[in-house]
């Protein structure tokens, strides 16, 4: 079930074990991911199916990164409704991958502070 | 252990985490072997590529200014030889997959990526571009032969119909001279078309040699000759501001060969020595004596010259700096393959901006430095047609002597081969009726060249007449015309104790 919001496993593998470029790259999607999401939310309000593809994907890019297989998952469905104009149950799509996402921070937050605090470092 | 070059990638993604992790890569794994620049939009890269150069791409197919297939099709348009990574998510792969189709020679997937793989894909995607591109030049390259094996055949075919064309344009000509009286206002112009004619049977035969259509043959004959024979051709091949220096030795040992082979070693060498002249310079064909019993050939231009990691390359079948429009890369190669083939050598020396020698050497066959101070060795020319049994007559003294006979069809020939024969000339026997505008003054440049030749005339009424009229010189000795081998053997000893 853990695996599903965040595969730490293969995180640190493709950190290689670095925990300055793990932290580094959490706040990368920490600062970015709100626009994007904001973003996606003006697409589908406005149904602009090109912006609604290219947010979806870009977030995902994000989620894959972190291994959050469920969070990209949900982005993927996103993806391809906006590719394909589809706007049936897009809001409902977007409230799952809202939920997703706020599933993911607080793990990536409990991340940062074992970063900060070097004693208890282990991923 | 040598320094290699980096490689330089470039990576165009707009995810700065993705950024990120690859430049981690590159910066603890591949520190020293690979050079990253990072672009986040397909403008960009495309800046980029037009001002520096790259050895791999990695790209992710959705920027902000581009998206999907559109996005390689552009980077690919604008570094064609730059072989591309694409960078994609676990459920594009069939987008992927596609664009491996359209031209990328691999694809990562995002989320799947570490430092090992990328740095894998990164090479072999390299090598495999570098296959593709060699491949295609190779393709090219062989279209290219095929197309000069085709313009040889047509070279030949022309060259072989127009030949016939023009032997009936000379027997109309001789046939006219003959009936024409001495003051005849026209006969001027009739030798000027025989003589025409001559000049462009001798450039169709030329064209024969260039185009390998005859028979190869292995044969005894004097560079100096062949050259002399293939002087107009050269000519035409170098442009108008290009000085042309014939150096031959005036001693020059024989070689054993195809004729048509060796002419071509001459011809590409020409024609590399003239592109890389362009407009002006010097080109200069030397011919000597070798120390070691070997004849050689050397031809210098003062072109634009070659850095040494060209020379390296020079002789490597396909290898051209010119341009796969402008030549096939077989020029040097043929040249090496036939020097090889007679038992030569080859080197070059070059410097940048100052120009370029070949250096050709090849066997010598017989003596290098041969007495002509005996009889019983004398060099023999004789000026008949091919038909003529004078011909088969001297091949059968020579097989019973130790003569030396060279054969000239007419009288230009004949010039040019006592010209080009490396030992003095000690006897000409030249058949009446070998038609040859210009006889006299051709038979005194051949005396002059040679003052101790003496000449038989085969006779017949035309020479006597000839005798008869101050034509032939004084001194000639007339035989009769219908010889035996033996007779004419007698005929001979006779004339070079006279001498």
């Amino acid at each position: 079930m853990d695996n599903v919001i965040i595969n730490m496993q293969a995180l640190e593998d493709r950190v290689g074990g670095d925990p300055e470029l793990l932290a580094e790259i959490i706040q990368i999607f920490f600062d970015r991911s709100p626009d994007v999401i904001a973003n996606m939310r003006r697409a589908i309000g406005s149904h602009d199916a090109k912006g609604l593809e290219a947010t979806a994907h870009s977030l995902r890019g994000y989620l894959v990164n972190f291994h959050a297989e469920r969070a990209s998952g949900t982005a993927l469905e996103l993806e391809i409704k906006g590719r394909q104009n589809d706007w049936l149950q897009t809001e409902e799509t977007f409230s799952n991958l809202q939920r997703d996402v706020e599933l993911l921070r607080p793990r990536l937050t409990a991340l940062l502070h074992r970063i900060e605090s070097p004693s208890s470092w282990r991923m | 252990m040598g320094v290699t070059k980096p490689i330089r990638v470039l990576l165009i993604e707009d995810n700065p985490v993705d950024v990120r992790l690859m430049q981690a890569d590159f910066r603890k794994f591949g520190s020293g072997e690979f050079d990253l620049t990072a672009v986040e939009h397909l403008s960009e890269a495309i800046r980029f590529l037009n001002n520096n150069s790259i050895d791999v791409i990695l790209l992710d197919l959705f920027l902000q200014d581009a998206a999907g297939l559109e996005t390689l099709s552009r980077v690919r348009k604008a570094a064609p030889e730059v072989p591309v990574v694409v960078l994609t998510g676990l459920d594009d792969e069939a987008q992927a997959l596609q664009a491996m189709k359209t031209g990328a020679q691999d694809y990562l997937i995002k989320g799947n990526i570490n430092s090992r793989v990328l740095f894998r894909v990164i090479r072999y995607a390299i090598e495999r571009k570098q296959g593709e591109i060699e491949r295609r030049v190779l393709e090219q390259r062989l279209m290219q032969g095929e197309k000069l094996a085709a313009v040889g055949t047509l070279a030949a075919g022309v060259a072989h119909n127009f030949n016939n064309a023009l032997m009936v344009v000379l027997g109309h000509s001789n046939f006219l001279l003959e009936q024409m009286k001495g003051d005849d206002r026209n006969k001027l112009h009739v030798e000027g078309i025989k003589k025409a004619s001559e000049r462009a049977a001798l450039l169709t035969r030329q064209l024969l040699l260039f185009s390998r259509k005859q028979a190869p043959e292995s044969a005894i004959l004097s560079l100096n000759k062949l050259v002399l024979d293939m002087q107009m051709l050269l000519e035409s091949t170098l442009g108008e501001g290009i000085e042309f220096e014939l150096k031959l030795a005036p001693e020059l040992a024989q070689i054993k060969g195809d004729p048509s082979q060796i002419g071509q070693v001459v011809m590409n060498l020409v024609m590399n020595a003239a592109g890389a002249m362009k407009d002006s310079g010097k080109l200069t064909i030397e011919t000597a004596n070798g120390a070691n019993r070997e004849v050689v050939l050397r031809v210098s231009d003062t072109g634009c010259g070659m850095s040494p990691e060209v020379c390296a390359h020079i002789f490597d079948p396909f290898f051209t700096t010119k341009g796969l429009a402008v030549a096939s890369g077989l020029g040097l190669s043929t040249v090496y393959g036939i020097v090889q083939q007679h038992g030569g050598n080859i080197e070059v020396s070059s410097k940048p901006d100052f120009g370029s020698t070949f250096l050709v050497t090849l066997p010598a066959f017989g003596s290098a430095k041969p007495d002509s101070s005996n009889d019983s060795n004398a060099t023999i020319l004789v000026v008949a047609d091919e038909e003529n049994s004078l011909r088969t007559h001297l091949d059968t003294i020579a097989e019973t002597t130790q003569y030396t006979v060279l054969k000239a069809d007419n009288w230009p020939e004949a010039v040019e081969m006592g010209r080009a024969h490396g030992r003095p000339i000690a006897l000409l026997i030249a058949d009446a009726l070998t038609p040859g505008v210009m006889r006299q003054h051709l038979l005194k440049q051949l005396a002059g060249q040679h003052p101790e030749m003496a000449i038989i005339y085969i006779s017949g009424p035309e020479a006597r007449r000839m005798a008869a009229n101050g034509v032939i010189p004084e001194g000639t000795h007339l035989a009769q015309a219908k010889l035996t081998p033996e007779g004419l053997l007698r005929h001979v000893k006779g004339a070079l104790k006279k001498r």
